[in-house]
């Protein structure tokens, strides 16, 4: 299920979704309709604009969590114009499991958009590099990621995206061992402590990061 | 209310201050002219006997000594504080001393000859300082310095080598100062001294007319009686000194002598009558009354005080308490001078605070009670005038403020049109020409992916730069969720580390969240750019209705409001909102800037 207030955009992310294998189930223009759709039908994922009638703020947001209300199994992912940290941890903050923050210019990233919307639809959370890089990237008098050494930031930007260790290790091109070795030393060094699944763990490491 | 207090220096004019009025003192008018009268039959009684001059030349000599008496006597009526009177006294008093020549004594005769001619000296005083009785130019008390001094000690000179037997005067007491009898010396000593008193002479003249050319209002009124009594009075000096020179046959003498004595009887009478001229006619102070009891029109308070006081040249202007200043009906600023021949004098509100200061001739100040009958009259028109300009002051600076608003934003307009032509445009414009390219390429695939490939890393940045920009224009979070979130966002891609301390999580009018916004943004962009800052804490919070924003940092201060910091155009933001913008930057002790907007009070706590 496709919502955005655009229908130039929704034709060309349909088409890009067909191809790639995806069923498209049903489009709609705002939030309204979009749970009115999602009612009578509902999909694996939902993808959301964030900015959608009638005041054009966060109503993709507050769409995300009614859906994850009424749908533990619905997963949502919601695509921005613009990079907000703001919002992305708010809908992470609120969610934990099964959402998505993502550009959307990552759209045409196809590969990485399928590979997100997978993530979201198996339960999993989404948050664009974009907000973990701006996250990464905050002047601290005092940094406490100085501490990690270069492969070790790379593990944690993947593990603030959302990705599982799996993941990484595709990703990086290393063993599973080596990434559970970094993970480690990663939430050693931080302070954190280890998370029972995934989706707490991305929590756990961006609200580290947001202070 | 005394008289005594009543012209204290006021904020920011030097003006005079003048000594209280010493009524008590009467007995000094009588002493002179009780003097007068007595020193004149004196001169009568000794002189005629003796017959030395002729006796009509003797009499014409006492009335003119009387006439100066007189007018000094009439002048210390009328004004006792000035130096006119006092002038007048001197001159009066010097014209009698040389009859001390008709002494036996050797002594009294040559302090008699030591005085002959020096009621010259005061004389000239008053022409530089009449009416006000002051000398307002170094030159002129200079000159006037060098009559007193020279005077008598020409006569001096001349009496060390002049031995009054050999020059034939029978019967002549011996010269006290005589050191050798030289009279070929003496005569030689005679021909400077003259020559000396003629420059002086001539120098006085030269003074006087130019101040009687520049002179306007009431010192030219004044003046002018003195102009008709210069006339005779300088052909009088010029008698005297020609005839020093020049041999001049007696019978020319016994003519000459008692006309040129008359003649010199001019000058006290013009001096009277001038200082008669300079006093305020009574009836136009009356007139102003009747005039301030009906409306005054805008702008027409001025006129007709210098109606009232006689003099078209007064300036008006007010003082406003809460700048500090002085400005003039149109609210314009205005330095009050109180230098030379004008003057300048306060007028205070009924509670003693000052209202207004009138700038004049110095002649007008004469008359201290017809100024301060006319100050008191015309309170109530001046308080309502000042009102008036205190508006138009504030006027003044709000459309200043504006201007400098629309420039900001014309400015900013600038900024933005290059900005985009210099960078999204031309991305966009390449992509197209990148596009036509691959239209018209030949088929082979691997190109075209190629140049898709690129055409889409062109959008890709396009993009970035246009989101960038319209972040810089006005953020999107601001607008949406407020305050606290948007500035979070500016300090996490601050160049400077930033910590939000305390941020609000209600909203406000847009106008004050944007204000507060760019403050912050500037503030930390000023951090960055200049100051080389480790640390900066950003505290808003709002209380008592007022939304305080400060942004504190630790670099090399030395910042302020101006020069090039971009806060100068958010300080009329802020201003235009009520607020106030502060910027204090001790150098080496870091920066803070904070903001206060007026925002509407509460009724409850926000969440």
């Amino acid at each position: 299920m496709i919502a955005d207030d655009s229908v130039l955009f929704r034709r060309g992310l349909c088409l890009l979704l067909e191809e790639a294998g995806f069923e498209i189930v049903g489009e709609a223009d705002d939030a309204q309709e979009l749970m009115t759709r999602v009612r009578s039908d509902v999909p694996d994922v939902a993808i959301v604009d964030i900015k959608m009638p009638p005041t054009f703020t966060d109503e993709g947001l507050r769409a995300a969590a009614e859906l994850r209300r009424l749908y533990p199994d619905l997963g949502v992912l919601v695509l921005s114009q613009n990079l907000e940290v703001h919002y992305a941890m708010r809908l992470i903050e609120n969610q934990v499991s099964g959402v998505g923050y993502l550009l959307k210019d990552r759209v045409s990233a196809v590969d990485d958009f399928v590979d997100a919307i997978t993530r979201v639809a198996a339960g999993g959370s989404v948050v664009d590099s974009g907000v973990v890089a701006e996250l990464l990237a905050r002047r601290r008098a005092v940094n406490p990621l100085d501490r990690l050494t270069e492969r070790e930031r790379e593990v944690l930007s993947l593990m603030a995206e959302g990705r599982s260790n799996h993941a990484i290790q595709e990703r990086l091109f290393v063993s599973s061992r080596t990434v559970e070795t970094h993970v480690r030393n990663i939430l050693l060094k931080l302070g954190l402590k280890e998370a029972p699944d995934d989706h707490r763990r991305v929590l756990a490491v961006l609200a580290f990061l947001r202070s | 209310m005394s008289a005594d207090d009543r012209y204290e220096s006021s904020p920011g004019a030097g003006v005079q201050v003048a000594e209280p009025s010493d009524d008590g003192v009467r007995w000094i008018p009588l002493a002179v002219g009780f003097g007068g009268v007595a020193l004149g039959v004196v001169e009568l009684t000794v002189g005629i006997p003796r017959a030395e001059p002729a006796d009509h030349l003797l009499l014409v000599h006492v009335l003119v000594g009387w006439a100066f008496v007189g007018s000094a006597l009439l002048a210390l009526a009328r004004h006792p504080d000035n130096r006119v009177g006092k002038l007048l006294v001197a001159v009066g008093m010097l014209w009698f001393v040389p009859m001390l020549t008709f002494s036996e004594s050797s002594l009294v005769f040559s302090v008699g000859f030591l005085a002959d001619g020096l009621f010259w000296a005061p004389l000239a005083q008053l022409f530089l300082s009449f009416p006000s009785g002051r000398m307002d130019h170094r030159l002129d008390r200079a000159i006037v310095v060098s009559l007193y001094v020279a005077l008598p000690l020409g006569n001096l000179l001349v009496g060390l080598f002049l031995d009054l037997e050999t020059a034939g005067c029978v019967g002549c007491p011996a010269n006290v100062f005589l050191l050798s009898n030289d009279p070929a010396l003496a005569a030689s000593m005679w021909t400077v001294d003259s020559l000396v008193g003629a420059a002086l002479a001539v120098a006085v003249l030269i003074r006087f007319l130019r101040r009687w050319r520049t002179s306007t209002g009431p010192s030219r009124r004044a003046l002018q009686p003195v102009m008709w009594g210069i006339v005779p009075g300088f052909l009088a000096a010029s008698y005297f000194i020609i005839s020093t020179v020049v041999e001049t046959s007696p019978e020319l003498q016994t003519v000459a002598l008692p006309l040129v004595n008359l003649a010199l009887a001019g000058l006290p009478v013009g001096f009277v009558v001038g200082l008669f001229r300079s006093q305020l006619d009574r009836s136009l102070v009356g007139n102003l009354l009747v005039e301030l009891k009906g409306a005054i029109p805008h702008g027409r308070l001025r006129e007709a005080l210098a109606r009232a006081l006689g003099d078209p040249q007064l300036e008006l202007a007010y003082w406003l308490p809460e700048s500090g200043r002085y400005v003039d009906e149109e609210g314009r600023d205005v330095t009050v001078s109180d230098t030379g021949p004008r003057r300048a004098t306060p007028i205070r509100d009924s509670q003693r605070r000052p209202l207004a200061v009138l700038v004049h001739d110095a002649a007008v100040s004469q008359d201290e009670q017809r100024v301060e009958a006319v100050a008191i009259a015309a309170r109530l028109a001046l308080e309502n005038e000042r009102l008036n300009a205190e508006v138009r002051a504030q006027l003044q600076e709000v459309r200043a403020s504006r201007m400098r608003v629309v420039n900001a934003g014309d400015e900013a307009r600038r900024h933005l049109e290059r900005d985009l032509h210099d960078g999204a445009q031309q991305r966009l414009l390449a992509i197209s020409a990148a596009i036509e390219r691959v239209r018209t390429m030949d088929s082979t695939p691997g190109r075209h992916i190629e140049m898709l490939s690129e055409i889409a890393g062109e959008l890709k940045e396009a993009l970035v730069e246009l989101r960038d920009l319209a972040r810089g224009i006005h953020p999107s979070l601001l607008t949406d969720e407020g305050l606290g979130p948007a500035v979070e966002s500016l300090a996490r891609r601050a160049r400077v580390p930033t910590r939000v301390e305390e941020a609000p999580s209600q909203r406000f009018p847009s106008p004050v969240e944007s204000a507060a916004y760019f403050v912050v943004a500037e503030a930390l962009a000023n951090a960055a750019r200049h100051s080389g800052a480790s640390e900066v804490t950003v505290t808003i919070r709002a209380d008592e209705g007022l939304l305080r924003v400060r942004v504190r940092d630790d670099g090399a201060g030395g910042a302020g409001v101006d020069g090039g910091s971009g806060l100068g155009g958010l300080e009329d933001r802020v201003l235009s909102l009520g607020g106030s913008l502060l910027v204090d930057s001790p150098v080496g002790g870091g920066t803070v800037v904070t903001a206060a907007i007026p925002v509407p009070v509460e009724t409850g706590h926000g969440s």
